[in-house]
């Protein structure tokens, strides 16, 4: 810098500051997520190993935590429900926004309010989300009353209060939640691929069907792999639908993980054996999230 | 193989009149180049034959047959398309034969065919791979089997030579010149480029807002271009306008041309053949057209014809020329000389005009006096 007087060549503070400011802006929010996030991971991977019921112990005892979840049959019944409300809310969600995306592709009129309204249960909380749904699968005050109400006095629908079937109805609630916001992801990546290889697809003789099963829908691999990233996390996670849909029930037929970890954590003072549930969690997630982050980081590494 | 008859056709989209009243017919066989900027409508008339543009009135016949209502896979055409559109998740070999699956050729017969394409385009070697792991040229050659393969009664190309670096261009342009002749097959081929036009083309239609301005071969278009936007659309560098007037002398009709020497503008008479043209126009304007090869240094020149003197004010070599800048009627002008007899900016040079190409506009319809 010619303009500077001579001799002055330590940097200003000024400068010193600017260089260390991204730094400087971002470090507090670090620490709190290396102390709030991975700091209480660790700490509840310990509890797990303790004794621990009302309050915390720093007691270990091993695996015997894990060996008294794994015994219960109200975590089996958690898990399953995990393993249904997850297949049939993914799969569901996925088939659903994807048909409506590429309905709504069609270049129709009134395009841009149907996409809105499609979307907008995304903006709606869960909380909300059950207690309408509630409401409305209710026999005695929501459809089922209403169609008697017209006539059909033999019609049930009571999935709420039936044992089995109750881990349905969240299954109904959240793909109601999330499709539409399954439906943008696919529907602006459907917007991106070039529409001169859907006219080549076109003069080559393949119908529209064709040109979506064979051609559109296997270029957006990335999208599905996307999509099913976002709900599989979402569904382990899942908690204040079934607090607020079913509240856990009929008995405890309808609760997830998190509704059991909850359950024992905070109302049971079995604060050890919610730490190992709410491990097992994890572990689930992770099983879901390290492959994919592996394969996006290799990926992105190979160009 | 087939004929394409366009008779009157126009497109609009809603208010937007796109393409007004083109009529157009081609023989089997032929190569036909529609040359435009971009925004003539060109890509529009071509997706109007392919069947991917409804026609808003006029008919479009192949092989003497009405399309305008035949889907377009019933057409028996072939596109190749600018930004390739090769199917992403498949490999070459099932873009290529992605049409014949369509249309139900089986699967032994579809490999033949598929491998008898890439060998003529030079691809067997690339069959297995995906369209993400070949270069601009090979894509290229990939999109041209895909039309090839179908044996279409005609082929379409949008700017296919647009995504590719010069060098491969020049080399595609011949390879699709020569497929042209050994196939024998109708082609339609759109461009921007008036050099792919030219060297391609068995004839070229030049489009200006959605109007025809002028269909003929390249010959035709380069030396009897139908009105200015043609004359200065072909041809590089383009062709020299300039504004002068009609004037009489000694018997001969001709133009009075201005030319710039030593600082000085000097007045010169240009005889013009084919003086009957220029009856009645005596002492009016008239826009003369003149390509810079047509005007030449006077060591080359033939004895009739006028020579000028004038200042040079800039050189632009080219290599095989130099382009000279000089002042013509008041106006910047190029002309074409030698690298060799090439002066240097400053000096003054004689030139001579050869006057039997000039051409003759009309300053308000801007169309040629023939």
């Amino acid at each position: 810098m010619s303009h500077r007087p001579a001799g002055n060549k330590r940097p200003s503070v000024l400068d010193r500051l600017s260089t260390v400011l991204p730094q400087l802006v971002v470090a507090p929010s670090f620490l709190l997520i290396l102390f709030f996030v991975y700091g209480f991971i660790i700490w509840t991977g310990y509890i797990s190993f303790t004794n621990s019921r009302m309050l915390p112990s720093y007691e270990l005892e091993g695996f015997r935590q894990y060996l008294r979840l794994f015994a219960m049959d109200r975590w089996d019944v958690a898990f399953n429900n995990l393993l249904i409300f997850g297949g049939f809310y993914i799969s569901l969600s996925i088939v659903i926004g994807c048909l409506l995306a590429v309905l709504l592709d069609q270049r129709i009129r009134v395009e841009g309010t149907l996409r809105t309204i499609y979307l907008y249960p995304m903006a709606v909380s869960f909380i909300v989300t059950g207690t309408a749904w509630k409401w409305m699968l209710n026999p005695s005050l929501g459809i089922e009353s209403y169609i008697r109400g017209l006539g059909w006095e033999s019609f049930r629908f009571d999935w709420i209060v039936d044992k089995d079937m109750a881990i349905y109805v969240v299954v109904i609630a959240a793909v109601w939640q999330a499709s539409g916001f399954v439906m943008a992801l696919f529907l602006s990546a459907l917007r991106s691929v070039d529409q001169e290889i859907i006219k080549a697809a076109y003069l080559d003789g393949a119908s529209t069907t064709r040109i979506y099963l064979g051609i559109l829908l296997p270029s957006l691999r990335p999208v599905f792999l996307s999509a099913f990233v976002i709900l599989a996390h979402l569904a382990i996670k899942s908690f204040d639908l079934v607090v607020a849909l079913t509240g856990g029930g009929p008995g405890y037929a309808s609760t997830l993980p998190a509704n059991f970890m909850y359950e024992m954590t905070f109302r049971r003072n079995q604060i050890g054996l919610g730490a190992a549930s709410a491990v097992m969690m994890l572990l689930t997630v992770a099983a879901i999230m390290v492959p994919y982050l592996y394969s996006e980081l290799r990926g992105k590494r190979h160009g | 193989m087939a004929t394409l008859s366009i008779e009157q056709v126009s497109k609009a989209f809603g208010d937007t009149q796109v393409l007004k009243d083109i009529s157009l017919s081609m023989e089997d066989g032929e190569f036909l180049v529609l040359l435009g900027s971009s925004g003539c409508g060109k890509s529009t008339l071509l997706n109007m034959i392919a069947g991917l543009e409804h026609v808003t009135s006029g008919l479009i016949r192949i092989d003497g047959e009405v399309v305008n209502d035949i889907h377009p896979k019933n057409r028996d055409t072939a596109m190749v398309f600018q930004s390739y559109a090769l199917y992403p998740n498949m490999t070459v070999e099932k873009n290529i034969g992605f049409g014949l699956e369509m249309r139900g050729v089986g699967k032994a017969e579809r490999k033949a065919a598929v491998r008898e394409v890439a060998e003529m385009l030079q691809i067997e070697h690339l069959l297995d791979r995906k369209p993400s792991q070949l270069s601009g040229g090979q894509r290229q050659r990939v999109a041209m089997g895909r039309a090839l393969v179908r044996r279409p009664r005609i082929f379409l190309f949008d700017e296919p030579l647009s995504n590719l670096d010069a060098k491969l261009r020049v080399e595609m342009r011949t390879e699709i010149k020569k497929l042209h002749q050994s196939l024998k097959a109708t082609m339609v081929y759109v461009t921007h480029d008036q050099i792919e036009a030219m060297t391609l083309a068995d004839r070229i239609a030049i489009l200006k807002d959605g109007r025809i301005q002028q269909v003929g071969t390249p010959a035709q278009i380069y030396n009897q271009p139908a009105n200015m936007y043609v004359a200065g659309f072909v041809g590089a560098p383009a062709m020299n306008f300039l504004s002068v007037e009609v004037a009489e002398q000694a018997g001969d009709l001709g133009v009075v041309l201005p030319v710039k020497c030593v600082g000085e503008t000097v007045k010169h008479f240009i005889p013009l053949p084919n003086p009957e043209r220029l009856q009645g126009r005596i002492g009016q304007p008239v826009v003369i057209g003149i390509r810079p090869e047509m005007i030449l240094h006077a060591s080359w020149a033939a004895a009739t014809q006028p020579i000028i003197s004038c200042d040079v004010e800039l050189l632009e070599p080219t290599g095989a020329d130099t382009l000279c800048v000089i002042e013509l009627a008041g106006q910047a002008a190029k002309a074409r000389v030698s690298p060799m007899l090439a002066p240097q900016p400053g000096e003054m040079i004689e030139l001579a005009v050869d006057t039997s190409r000039i051409c003759l506009f009309d300053p308000d319809t801007r169309d040629l006096i023939a």
